[in-house]
């Protein structure tokens, strides 16, 4: 990049006014957008074949682990427990289960103890779980996180002038307004007690 | 891409088939990448992350979301990887004014791949030239002047609106010439022209604020 320690003002207000309109676009301006990226010319820079490579196996390798709802489908059908049956033995509402095994509620959000009966009814060890919890929470994490970004009302929507041309841009952090369970450090907690519960019960 | 791709794409990620994610990273990745890196100065690896975190978005979410059309999952991926593009250019620039000695001007060039001109329409003095520091960094910051300099850009004309931002991107004019169907012996002038208009709307609208 020529002149990389020195930027035209009006050129990187330019580019930040982009980056901020372009989260707020509605499809049909997505669309439109995507297709120019899309459209690039032919001489398209590509990454080296290795880290192309590194690229797949990691995809590849986050679609394979199972989540928590195809654990618990898996195992349900292994253990020949239905979802009527699985809910009386372990005293979980049934609404609460389907969640479960749909991937459509955060995991932290169930009583330890009850995960803990689920898991021990479908004979699942605690380290096939974890891994299990942490992709659906990540799931969750990030679909929720995607509107979270794409709709705060930003600076753009305000008048000109409204401020006297300054405003404030709306600087949330990630987790930020969000369920306390619904964050990482809570979630590693979650983890740390579902161990020790479901090693006590071993011993 | 065609509608089967698309489909193709969808169906074999969710069967968990390699040559979906192949065909994902081919797809969109690919084009990603070199839209981070040449429009938007990332370092490969910077963009590499770039990539990846948006495709590991979207493989996470396919699972649970059924996308409406072709159209809605282009949308979706758009977002998350403008979502993912702004934090790491905000972090990119942020390193570099912190390592590089790196300033912001408002004379120097406006775009990355041709040196500062004789012929510079001047300055848009009322851009806050902090403001735009503050943005690349986490925390609360003020924008810089942005609803004036959006207002302003809305009072020109279509094609002078299209090349000030494809330049600020930093498409050469000969691609922009194809991209807009002009000739591209007219480009730099209308784009001077352009700037000049912005810079007076700015000002102008400056004067009256003041």
């Amino acid at each position: 990049m020529a002149n990389s320690n020195k930027v035209n003002a009006l050129a990187e207000a330019l580019r930040i006014m982009l980056l901020e309109e372009a989260r707020e676009a509605d499809v049909d301006l997505s669309a439109k957008k995507m297709q120019l990226i899309l459209s690039l010319p032919d001489d398209t820079l590509d990454m080296s074949k290795e880290k192309r490579q590194q690229i797949v196996d990691r995809l590849f390798k986050t679609a394979s682990e199972p989540s928590l709802g195809e654990l618990i489908r898996v195992s349900m059908k292994r253990t020949k427990f239905t979802e009527s049956s699985l809910a009386k033995v372990t005293r979980v509402p049934a609404t609460i289960l389907r969640k479960l095994k749909s991937d459509s509620i955060v995991p932290n959000k169930v009583p330890v103890l009850l995960l803990r009966d689920i898991l021990n009814r479908l004979q699942l060890s605690f380290d096939i779980a974890e891994k299990a919890v942490l992709k659906t929470f990540t799931m969750i994490q990030k679909t929720e996180l995607d509107q979270l970004k794409a709709s705060p009302v930003r600076a753009w929507a305000r008048r000109p002038g409204e401020d006297k041309g300054k405003v404030l841009i709306n600087k949330t952090e990630d987790t930020a307004g969000r369920e306390l369970y619904e964050n990482k450090e809570s979630l590693i907690k979650y983890l740390s007690q579902l161990k020790h519960l479901m090693e006590d019960k071993k011993q | 891409m065609t509608s089967s791709t698309y489909n193709d794409i969808v169906s074999l990620v969710q069967q968990k088939d390699w040559k979906g994610f192949e065909m994902l990273y081919n797809t969109y990745g690919q084009k990603f990448f070199s839209f981070a890196v040449k429009r938007w100065f990332l370092t490969e690896d910077e963009a590499w992350e770039v990539v990846y975190q948006t495709l590991q978005t979207l493989v996470l979410k396919l699972p649970i979301h059924k996308f409406e059309s072709k159209k809605h999952f282009e949308n979706f991926l758009y977002k998350v990887f403008i979502n993912y593009l702004r934090q790491h250019y905000r972090r990119h620039r942020k390193k570099q004014s912190e390592e590089v000695g790196f300033t912001i001007s408002l004379q120097a060039a406006f775009a990355e791949d041709e040196p500062a001109t004789n012929d510079d329409p001047g300055s848009a003095p009322e851009l806050d030239t902090q403001a735009i520091r503050e943005y690349y960094r986490d925390d609360v910051a003020e924008s810089p002047n942005l609803v004036a300099l959006k207002c302003a850009l809305h009072q020109l004309k279509p094609d002078e609106r299209d090349i000030l931002l494809l330049r600020a991107q930093n498409y050469t004019y000969e691609e922009i010439a194809k991209m807009l169907n002009i000739k591209n012996n007219q480009l730099k002038v209308k784009h001077l022209r352009s700037k000049k208009k912005l810079i007076q709307l700015l000002n102008k609208k400056t004067a009256n604020h003041g």
